[in-house]
């Protein structure tokens, strides 16, 4: 197939798998993130990789992209960017080239009684606060500058890498940033995970005041992207959730359901999509989605059992379901009987392949394993 | 009279504001240790409450993380009138995030729900190698190994230490759960513990089982 053939081929069971249709055979989708560094024959250090060395991330994912041949990916090398952090001299990335491992630090940034700054005057409490705590020995005009310019690379390399994909490989891109997320996800970094759960219990007040002015602004953007869809990407918007996982039931209609019923009206006016790839579990909320119309969303999940959640949720097309848990220690044989149930039970009714979680270390997947899998679907009849 | 059923029912209610008051007028009356213990119990059985109404999913991660915090507030309230006199545990766990892996929230919502049950745990913190689980189980015979970790590398570590417990031969003398995300059916036969769980008052209910 030529590279036009890949582009309408893989357009079309994407849309197919959305609208719940039997597509021509199941979609893919690489949930491959960091992991794809470690997999790589041209052995380079995790810190090298994400130091801001575009040339070579090029060089990892057209790799990643022959070896594999997904349809879709949820990354293409931009993640976990470091080059800033270096500049900054910030140890918000914990790299151990030794374990291939990567952590972010949990941080208390904004102060419990910022809020009312963070609503009404961001970007002053970013720079005169926060940005001072991150750095407490300072930043010079020199480091913002070098920041700047290797932002400037990383949105030239974004650029390239979506070009390269689509026109030399066929390779649409998922979506294009995580922006749909409700408002309350803002104070998830700034306040860390601790802060953020105790304040919404001390600062309901607060919380909901930012949500109420924050939300015209970000539906506004999203109006924006939803107006001007781009060939090359299959979602037009994107939603990571993370601090769904903190949140009861109350917590979560008020402030994660509620602006998604939004953001899902103006999908129906426009007659798009997003993506929403589901950090930890969302069953217990499947009731909220059993709302949202036919063709309006991908839903990725992580923790839950995807058997499960197609039977609570026929509505939504659903991707992930492979467990990195057996690509990265079962036999080639278990991970293909399990394959084999994602496809029966799943292909055909609004399904998309892919790993349940971001994959990110070498002990999520061993190339024998992802190789078989992908092969089995990529040839599965339906 | 100290209302301890109150107490308690504010404790469940996360009632933070209502409950620091209720103690710190309780402290200011001066009252004798029987009664402090009494109203230390009260707090305990409100976080039972609490851990119900997880399991019944009205509350969720963030309420634990909240009630873990009022907890020690309430604790540290009710320190100057609290014997240091031990009260009977339940059992002793040795707990911690397992090497390359910083993740705590987990942990510490276990920890508080199992301080809260009565188990005696020793936190060992975050990024723990094998070597730290295997000193403090030789050091203080826990009767149970907590292992928490989010990320999936944690998994290998999980399983390091579980040998390192074999060679050192004590294995056998504690019961291992893992918890986090990561964790499944798969992954704890892999590892070789006894038991796993992603839900932290589950986890208690378990250790409770095991020291019963």
């Amino acid at each position: 197939m030529n590279v036009e053939e890949l582009k309408r081929e893989r357009k079309e069971i994407y849309n197919d798998a959305l609208q719940l249709k039997k597509p021509k055979r199941i979609p893919t989708n690489g949930n491959t993130f960091t992991w794809k560094i470690y997999d790589s024959d041209l052995n380079v250090k995790l810190s090298e990789a994400i130091g801001g060395n575009w040339d070579l991330m090029e060089k990892i994912m057209r790799e990643h992209m022959e070896r594999y041949n997904f349809d879709a990916y949820q990354d293409y090398g931009l993640r976990n960017n470091n080059k800033p952090y270096e500049i900054l001299g910030s140890e918000y990335h914990q790299i151990d080239d030794e374990n291939w491992a990567i952590n972010t630090v949990d941080a208390d940034l904004m102060h419990e009684d910022e809020y009312h700054e963070y609503t009404y005057d961001n970007e002053n409490l970013i720079w005169t606060k926060i940005a001072p705590r991150r750095f407490p020995d300072g930043i010079t005009f020199g480091q913002v500058q070098n920041v700047v310019k290797a932002m400037i690379k990383q949105g030239e390399y974004t650029q390239k890498i979506a070009d390269v994909c689509w026109n030399e490989y066929g390779v649409p891109t998922t979506f294009e940033g995580y922006d749909a997320a409700p408002p309350v996800m803002a104070f998830s970094v700034p306040r860390g995970i601790k802060g953020f759960s105790l304040d919404l219990r001390r600062h309901v007040k607060e919380l909901d005041e930012f949500h109420e002015v924050w939300t015209p602004g970000m539906l506004a953007n999203l109006e924006n992207k939803l107006k001007n869809p781009k060939e090359h990407v299959l979602a037009p918007i994107c939603a990571g959730w993370t601090s769904h996982a903190l949140l009861n039931q109350k917590q979560f209609e008020k402030y994660f359901w509620n602006y998604t019923k939004k953001v899902i009206d103006l999908l129906e006016k426009y007659d798009s999509y997003m993506y929403l790839f589901c950090e930890a579990d969302m069953l217990r909320f499947a009731e909220f989605f059993q709302e949202i119309p036919k063709g309006r969303m991908i839903l990725h999940l992580e923790m839950d059992d995807i058997f499960e959640v197609r039977k609570k949720l026929p509505n939504i097309c659903l991707a992930g379901g492979m467990p990195v848990t057996l690509l990265g220690t079962a036999s080639k044989e278990k991970c293909l009987d399990y394959a084999k149930k994602l496809c029966d039970e799943l292909g055909g009714t609004g399904y998309i392949f892919s790993q349940d979680k971001m994959m990110s270390f070498p002990y999520d997947a061993t190339r024998e394993n992802m190789l078989a899998v992908q092969d089995y679907v990529l040839n599965y009849k339906l | 009279m100290f209302d301890l059923k109150k107490l308690t029912q504010l404790v469940g209610e996360l009632e933070e504001e209502q409950v620091l008051e209720m103690l710190q007028s309780f402290v200011a009356s001066q009252p004798t240790k029987e009664e402090a213990d009494k109203a230390v119990a009260a707090c305990q059985e409100g976080m039972a409450i609490i851990g119900d109404l997880f399991e019944k999913g009205e509350y969720f991660v963030g309420d634990l993380i909240f009630a873990g915090e009022l907890l020690t507030e309430a604790i540290n309230v009710l320190k100057p009138v609290v014997g240091s006199g031990s009260a009977a545990k339940s059992g002793t766990i040795v707990l911690g995030t397992v090497h390359g892996d910083l993740h705590d929230i987990g942990k510490n919502i276990f920890k508080s729900m199992a301080e809260a049950a009565g188990f005696e745990v020793y936190d060992l913190g975050i990024d723990q190698p094998e070597s730290a689980f295997v000193e403090k189980v030789k050091e203080v015979k826990p009767d149970i190994v907590g292992m928490s970790g989010v990320l999936t590398l944690a998994l290998e570590a999980m399983k390091d230490t579980v040998d390192a417990l074999m060679e050192a031969g004590l294995r056998d003398d504690v019961k291992v759960i893992i918890g986090g995300n990561p964790v499944t059916k798969e992954a704890c036969e892999h590892i070789g513990a006894d038991a796993f769980t992603t839900n932290a008052a589950e986890g208690v209910k378990l250790s409770q089982k095991w020291v019963s």
